[in-house]
């Protein structure tokens, strides 16, 4: 009911190290500010009332899309989910996630809205991250100790939980290049309305042994399943070496529906996850085909 | 002969576009005042709880707060928060329970309205709210209706038992019912249950109230019902009634959220408290919890069917969820009751509804009142029982509806018009009826379609007290001043009335400037409600119309040396009938009156106090074409095609967008609409649009209207209603097609892909 903020001391630093120094004094009585999609209507409702906010949008070092065939892929932190949806060496190579950026939120989210903020807030129902698990990124984090890289699938520690530390900030996602001869896409269903929060999302990679016929390997992620989304490994153990026939589908998307810890709506979302990990590998493999 | 139009009928701009555009366009939380304070409200964490004790003392001492008021502060006087109590005699109105104060002495829901703050700016006034000490004793609280009448449930009014607010048995009842049941070859028993919907305007309720210096008080404040606000206020606070002036700037949105007092009260004790301006806006969230919604009912159908189609009875038992307190439950009621049982003709009727009080925010009166509620039982049993006889659903309806000449709500004002079997008729075509209905269904994405349809209102006639009073001023420029009791909330009045009242002067559209909503400038309406201002106050504005132009009429008979009868006035002349020459303008007449040398001044004006002599109901046919996926439930809308009998168009643009908006909010209730209160502790989850979803434009199918001309005789220029018609059968027609599609029949609004599901797994088992 309440809509003013509380009040808090405001930091506006220009670089990453001014950002870090300010981290390393205040800790978690601090909060980046980058977008502010979540942060500002959290801390209206006083969910949540920092004594430090630091806004870090002003930080020009953390807005590249950078591509390179032996790097890969380089996004800095205040890239908005709207920039990653429309550029072309994304949409080209990486159309998973861009596919999964155009899914946040509505055009003004997707707009004021940055991936960094984005997976610091680690919901487990949002969009980037089953893409980013498939994708095997790994993300660049910052405090005034130096930086350390963090894999994707240990970045994410809990519902709205990471690994970071009240002093870091993460700067970068490295999204290392997809193996050859793969396809990925990203599914899902929403709540109730074509604007909503996924009830069930569902990314997917698959590699193909062109030369046998067979799928080399699967990575298949499941979103607003589990207190976070995570890879289904067990599903994709089953497609190893396989041809992906409709007898084998279907049994890669039940292992996939046992996998998950729905919180509500459980069955629905199980049958939900089945159907569309089914869906979304039948369309995977007629484009390998 | 059919008299040739000039403005009515045409698809003119809307006129209030501009300031809206704009963003001239004042709403209430424009204004500002000078030394204007800011309220806020303190309202229960609890949904059933004793209030031991209030210490305002901390809250009061901080610097910049004005005033802390709580239930000691404020008039002992219980109300009614619905204002259409006013419209019926005493001896009827008090069959509805008062039973709220302006601040309560006991919880009542969680958001019941405790106490609250008057200071200086916003932030003060919301840190006070914290510094407020408040101890309750939490009480048991109950919010299911069936769990609510159990013996033994806790008691949320003392003098109602079993929580039942009120037993109503519909009036209307006729023949003997178990005679019906028992001629019957066919029964269908049926239960069905409708959910809590929100209005969901843009603006969220707000009021400014100021005293001056002699005690007279200004609200400012988004009410569809200007006159009853300002009467019921003057009645709760003993101020006599021509001391308040109440306006009401351009509304953002109501859908019915306004035919209750919702800020005004607590805003008003705290100006007289305070004795400065206070503006107390509701936010976002206050709006979800603290006002009111559509009214959730169970209804048991039992209904008896003759194989050849007739229906030989009909009897539905009605269990209404008012929440906390009574409000709009009681009327809302009525017209869920009456829409239910006279749609169809049937010798046999009864209907019974307990209307029962929960621990959940209050419910009300939303676009249909009780409408879409009585339709989304009794559209899908219509559809269950012309199946059980072998009856295409269409030929049902066409066989039983009530039509033109057959007892409306009531036997004492027959149907005036109805145009629903042509709405029928364009409606089957566009949506291909007939090469689509019961076609095979075979794969996982089966397609399906539905119909319902609906009969509305124009007005309440005979059922309250309603009149229009009008007034129209001549300028000198041959422009006309249109002074109206309405408010512009969205729906296009000020185009509407505008068109009319052009079209009976004789001038252009641009000569008619609106004045609305101020009881310094307007008279007496009863206001924005049952769909009455086309029809009632259109014919309000005819009549006054004509007075005034009688009198330039006979100030042009001297000039031309013409009779009156001799005359017409067009675009602004006045000509001679077949002597296009002899003409003068309106123009010069009027100049000529107020600038009046001779002695002979006058302002040419008129004014009318006008009662509706009918009540012409407004068919609508709808139809639904679905997709359902067989494998996850989900229902994909392809199509609506709405066909709609509204006499004439005054504005086909305007009638389109209504029933388009209509749709929107139909199909909301139907699909993606739930308010989901906390069954332990009685918290609203549904307190922002992140959790109670209502479609947007990517959620919409492509809706076809069709709009039916055929003029009812006592309308104005033959207009019947449009403002609610457009949500009434949305849902019902969507389940219809369903269960078309799918075999799946949904009885339980909000139709969810799991419910669909639920019913396919039955049906195969």
């Amino acid at each position: 009911m309440i809509t003013t903020l509380k009040s808090f001391q405001y930091f506006h630093p220009n670089t990453v190290e001014e950002a870090v120094q300010i981290l390393n004094k205040y800790g978690d009585r601090a909060k980046v500010l980058a977008g502010g999609t979540d942060l500002i209507p959290s801390m209206k409702r006083q969910k949540i009332a920092p004594q430090y906010v630091v806004y870090i949008n002003d930080i020009s070092q953390l807005k590249h899309i950078d591509f390179g065939a032996e790097e890969g892929l380089r996004i800095g932190a205040l890239v908005s989910h709207h920039s990653i949806a429309s550029s072309s060496i994304i949409r080209e190579k990486f159309q998973l996630l861009a596919k999964a950026c155009n899914k946040v939120g509505t055009p003004h989210v997707r707009r004021m809205g940055t991936i960094g903020g984005n997976i610091c807030m680690a919901g487990p129902s949002q969009d980037t991250i089953p893409a980013l698990l498939v994708l095997e990124a790994q993300m660049k984090v910052v405090s005034l100790q130096g930086e350390r890289i963090i894999p994707v699938d240990e970045f994410f520690t809990g519902p709205f939980q990471t690994a970071i530390t009240g002093e870091e900030i993460v700067t970068e996602i490295q999204i290392p290049c997809p193996p050859s001869d793969s396809v990925a896409d990203y599914q899902w269903v929403t709540k109730r309305t074509v604007v909503d929060e996924t009830l069930v999302g569902v990314a997917a990679l698959l590699g193909m042994d062109l030369d046998r016929g067979v799928c080399k390997g699967a990575r298949i992620a499941l979103g607003s399943v589990g207190p976070k989304p995570f890879r289904a490994r067990e599903a994709e153990e089953i497609i190893k070496g396989e041809k992906l026939e409709s007898k084998l589908i279907e049994a890669v998307a039940q292992a996939a529906a046992e996998e998950t810890k729905p919180r509500s709506r459980a069955d629905y979302r199980r049958r939900e996850v089945g159907l569309l990990v089914k869906s979304t590998l039948e369309h995977l493999w007629s484009q390998l085909r | 002969m059919e008299r040739e139009l000039s403005v009515v009928g045409k698809r003119l701009p809307r006129i209030d576009a501009p300031a809206k555009v704009t963003g001239e366009a004042k709403y209430t939380v424009d204004i500002k005042l000078p030394g204007m304070l800011f309220g806020k409200v303190l309202r229960s964490p609890y949904a059933h709880a004793m209030i031991l004790k209030i210490d305002k003392s901390k809250a009061e001492k901080l610097p910049g707060v004005e005033a802390v008021i709580t239930s000691e502060d404020i008039p002992v006087k219980l109300f009614n928060s619905g204002l259409t109590d006013l419209l019926v005699p005493e001896e009827i109105a008090k069959n509805d329970p008062r039973d709220q104060y302006v601040l309560s002495n006991k919880a009542r829901f969680v958001g019941d309205a405790i106490a609250a703050v008057a200071a200086r700016d916003r932030k003060v006034a919301e840190a006070a709210l914290d510094l407020i000490e408040v101890e309750y004793k939490a009480l048991p609280a109950v919010f299911d209706v069936v769990e609510a009448m159990k013996p033994g449930a806790p008691k949320i009014h003392d003098f109602a038992n079993g929580n039942i607010a009120r037993h109503i048995s519909f009036p209307g009842a006729i023949g003997d019912i178990e005679k019906g049941f028992q001629e019957a070859d066919v029964m269908i028993e049926e239960t069905f249950n409708t959910t809590k919907q929100l209005h969901c305007p843009l603006e969220p309720s707000a009021c400014i109230a100021s005293f001056d210096s002699i005690g007279r008080l200004t609200v400012w404040s988004p009410t569809q019902l200007l006159y009853l606000a300002r009467h019921k206020i003057a009645d709760i606070f003993d101020i006599p009634e021509g001391k308040i002036r109440w306006i009401t700037p351009f509304v953002g949105g109501s859908f019915g959220n306004a035919l209750t007092l919702r800020a005004e009260p607590i805003c008003i004790a705290l100006a007289r408290k305070t004795r400065k301006p206070v503006k107390l806006e509701y936010s976002s969230e206050e709006q979800f919890i603290a006002t009111q919604s559509r009214q959730p009912f169970t209804i048991a159908v039992k209904m008896g069917v003759k194989n050849d189609g007739a229906i030989t009875a009909l009897q539905g038992k009605l269990t209404a969820n008012s929440g906390a307190y009574y409000s709009l439950s009681g009327t809302t009621t009525n017209v869920c009751m009456a829409m239910f049982a006279t749609l169809y003709r049937c010798p046999n009727v009864s209907v019974e509804a307990d209307i029962v009080y929960t621990n959940i925010p209050i419910s009300g009166g939303y676009r249909g009142y009780g409408n879409p509620q009585a339709m989304w039982a009794l559209e899908q049993v219509v559809d269950v029982a012309a199946r059980r006889v072998g009856m295409d659903p269409v030929e049902f309806r066409l066989k039983n509806y009530r039509r033109a000449g057959d007892p409306g709500w009531t036997a004492s004002l027959p149907i005036e018009s109805c145009a629903l079997e042509e709405c029928i008729k364009l409606g089957m075509d566009k949506i291909g009826w007939r090469e689509k209905m019961g076609g095979t269904k075979e794969g996982v994405k089966r397609r399906g379609i539905g119909m319902a349809i609906q009969r509305h209102v124009s007005g309440t006639q005979p059922m309250q007290m309603t009149h229009s009073n009008i007034m129209i001023k001549m300028n000198v420029d041959g422009s006309a001043d249109l002074m109206v009791s309405g408010c512009e909330m969205g729906q296009g009045m000020f185009g509407v009335l505008a068109q009319i009242a052009a079209e009976e002067l004789g001038l252009q559209i641009g000569k008619i400037h609106v004045v609305n909503g101020d009881t310094d400038e307007t008279m007496f309406d009863d206001g924005q409600h049952a769909s009455r201002t086309t029809y009632v106050i259109g014919n309000a504005i005819i009549e006054t119309a004509r007075q005034v132009k009688q009198q330039l009429l006979e100030r042009a008979s001297k000039i031309l040396a013409t009779r009156v009868d001799d005359m017409y006035v067009r675009d602004g002349q006045i000509y001679v009938r077949g002597d296009l020459e002899n003409k003068i303008s309106v123009e010069d007449i009027t100049r000529r009156a107020t600038y009046n040398f001779e002695g002979q001044g006058r302002n040419i004006a008129g004014k009318c106090s006008y009662v509706p002599k009918g009540n012409p109901p407004p068919y609508s046919a709808v139809f639904a074409e679905v997709e359902v996926d067989i494998n996850n439930g989900a229902t994909k809308l392809l199509k609506i095609v709405f066909a709609h009998d509204i006499g004439r168009a005054i504005n086909p643009t305007n009638v389109e967008g209504q029933l388009e908006g209509g749709v929107m909010h139909g199909i909301g209730y139907a699909l993606t609409e739930e308010y989901m209160v906390n069954g332990n502790n009685g918290v609203v989850e549904s307190d922002s649009f992140t959790n109670y979803k209502i479609p947007s434009t990517l959620d919409m199918p492509n809706v076809e209207v069709i709009i039916v001309e055929q003029p009812t005789p006592s309308g104005p220029f033959g207009a019947k209603s449009v403002g609610e018609c457009g949500l009434n059968a949305v849902a019902p027609a969507i389940a219809n097609a369903i269960y078309d599609a799918t075999g799946a029949r949904v009885r339980d609004l909000r139709i969810t892909p799991e419910k669909i599901l639920e019913e396919l797994s039955a049906n195969i088992l």
